[in-house]
């Protein structure tokens, strides 16, 4: 008989709470209970089992999964913007307090991305209280791998601030500086109130912060900015696994480029299955359903038959295999 | 073979708890004729129900010659059904092999016309603990559909980053230059 197979399913920091409670309703159902964390399917004596499912909350449990060769990874948590997963307690606060979680776990990611992304300092900086490095979209090192939504960023920054040192700023532009379309802008210059505004950790993480766009909001408006991310944890995994599944928003959007290098360089097989807009279905239950119904997605047939089912299913995300 | 009204509301009516793509109607009936798909398709209207529910799972069933018939088929549906049905679209051709996409989106390029046209919010209210992501409009969706189709390498990022404006003169560039051909 077939060594069972390995599935693994990293469930993200909140989103553990939600799709990841389907998950556990729906194993706690369909699969029988072992040691801590871990289910065999199906249910009765386990040496007949044909899967060994491992559910997992960390970032070195996470990491391990990828390296772990032929099993199927599955991670359903938040994309953090493009920083990376992340992971933490379950019901964990947008912001947490400092006495319990000195480092805030809402800024500790896996990096597997571009050199920067783009992020919200409302919407993610103020609202998880955490400090990203900002990006210098008026340094961009030469080579630096960005989105291209990015480049076009900087290119519009760099040619706002050539204008304003060449003093060809409009008259319009010269008296309001920060109206200036696409400039790097200094949030405290432009916005002092907003800079200044503390987070529930008592920190200040817009403070000398700079953003490039203005989005008016009803109540608040958003500035985004750019914030560095890389791919140094990636690039130090081996990926053995035969099949990584990342229901995460717009994942493809913001890891593919990342991921696929990874797989040439380190020679590996595995194939990546990622979301190109925000996937809202319980993806890790819908993963487990397909495999307990004996398709396996490291095939072509298996991976056809896997998209059909997913995808399938409303608010999707749009899966593809890559 | 055309499915009889009463059979498809029978297999559309199915619990969650049964799946419907195991359902002999399905299987038997309804896969038999990619023509079946474009009856299946109003029923993407009903957001929230069962039978709607049921009807993209079958809908993705089927495989791209059942393309042009969903895409007909969603010519005077609502902004919901129209989101569906381009997860539809994209379901049944990505798989497929770039030829296959290419001829197909040649052959359904009138169909695409009105999705690629409507300017209505795709009708998406996201639950507060998802990030913000990009949602837009139907012809944008309809735009990154296409795009990701043809080049599954594509960079979405420059198109999300553009405002409304922006992103008519990429969905404009599209139209003019064909699929596969002048993307932004």
């Amino acid at each position: 008989m077939a060594a069972p197979q390995k599935i693994i399913l990293a469930a993200g920091l909140e989103i553990r709470d939600s799709q990841g409670a389907s998950m556990l309703q729906y194993l706690g159902k369909e699969a029988q209970a072992g040691a801590k964390d871990t289910w065999t399917y199906p249910k009765g004596p386990v040496a007949k089992a044909k899967f060994i499912i491992k559910v997992v909350y960390t970032m070195d449990e996470f990491r391990k999964a990828l390296d772990e060769a032929g099993a199927w990874v599955v991670y359903e948590g938040h994309s953090r913007y493009g920083q990376g997963p992340a992971f933490g307690d379950a019901r964990i606060a947008h912001c947490p307090p400092k006495s319990k979680y000195p480092v805030n776990p809402w800024g500790v990611h896996f990096r597997m991305g571009y050199d920067a992304t783009d992020s919200e300092c409302v919407g993610d900086i103020l609202e998880h209280a955490v400090n990203p490095t900002e990006f210098d979209l008026l340094s961009v090192p030469k080579g630096a791998l960005l989105p291209e939504g990015l480049e076009d960023a900087a290119a519009l920054a760099a040619a706002a601030e050539s204008r304003r040192k060449k003093g060809r700023l409009s008259r319009t532009e010269r008296k309001t500086p920060c109206a200036v379309v696409g400039a790097w802008r200094d949030l405290k210059t432009c916005f002092a109130k907003v800079a200044a505004e503390k987070t529930c950790r008592g920190d200040t993480p817009l403070d000398g912060r700079h953003y490039y766009k203005r989005i008016p909001g009803k109540t608040k408006d958003e500035f985004i900015t750019a914030v560095k991310v890389g791919r140094a944890d990636l690039d130090a995994s081996s990926l053995k696994c035969a099949v990584f599944f990342m229901p995460s928003c717009s994942s493809k959007v913001h890891y593919r480029r990342a991921l696929v290098d990874r797989r040439k360089a380190a020679r590996s097989k595995c194939k990546f299955f990622l979301t190109s807009s925000v996937p809202l279905a319980n993806h890790a239950v819908n993963f487990l359903k397909a495999a307990f119904a004996g398709i396996d997605p490291s095939t072509r047939r298996g991976s056809e038959a896997f998209l059909k089912i997913v995808n399938g299913e409303k608010r999707s995300g749009r899966v593809r295999l890559h | 073979m055309p499915v009889q009204p009463f059979l498809l509301e029978q297999a559309l009516r199915v619990s969650d708890e049964k799946d419907v793509r195991n359902s002999p109607i399905v299987t038997a009936i309804i896969l038999q004729d990619p023509a079946n798909a474009a009856d299946l398709v109003p029923y993407l209207d009903e957001t929230g129900s069962v039978v709607s529910t049921n009807a993209r799972r079958i809908l993705c069933l089927f495989d791209a010659a059942a393309v042009p018939h969903v895409v007909t088929a969603l010519a005077n549906r609502t902004p919901a059904a129209r989101m569906e049905g381009l997860d539809v679209i994209w379901t049944l051709l990505v798989t497929e092999t770039a030829p296959v996409v290419r001829d197909t989106l040649e052959q359904i390029s009138a169909g695409l016309e009105p999705l690629l046209s409507d300017r209505r919010p795709v009708p998406l209210e996201l639950p507060s603990h998802i990030e913000r992501d990009f949602v837009g409009r139907i012809c944008d969706q309809a735009f990154l559909v296409v795009s990701e189709l043809i080049d599954p390498g594509f960079d979405e990022s420059r198109f999300r980053s553009l405002d409304e404006e922006g992103r008519d003169r990429a969905i404009a560039q599209l139209r003019r230059g064909g699929f596969g051909r002048g993307l932004v």
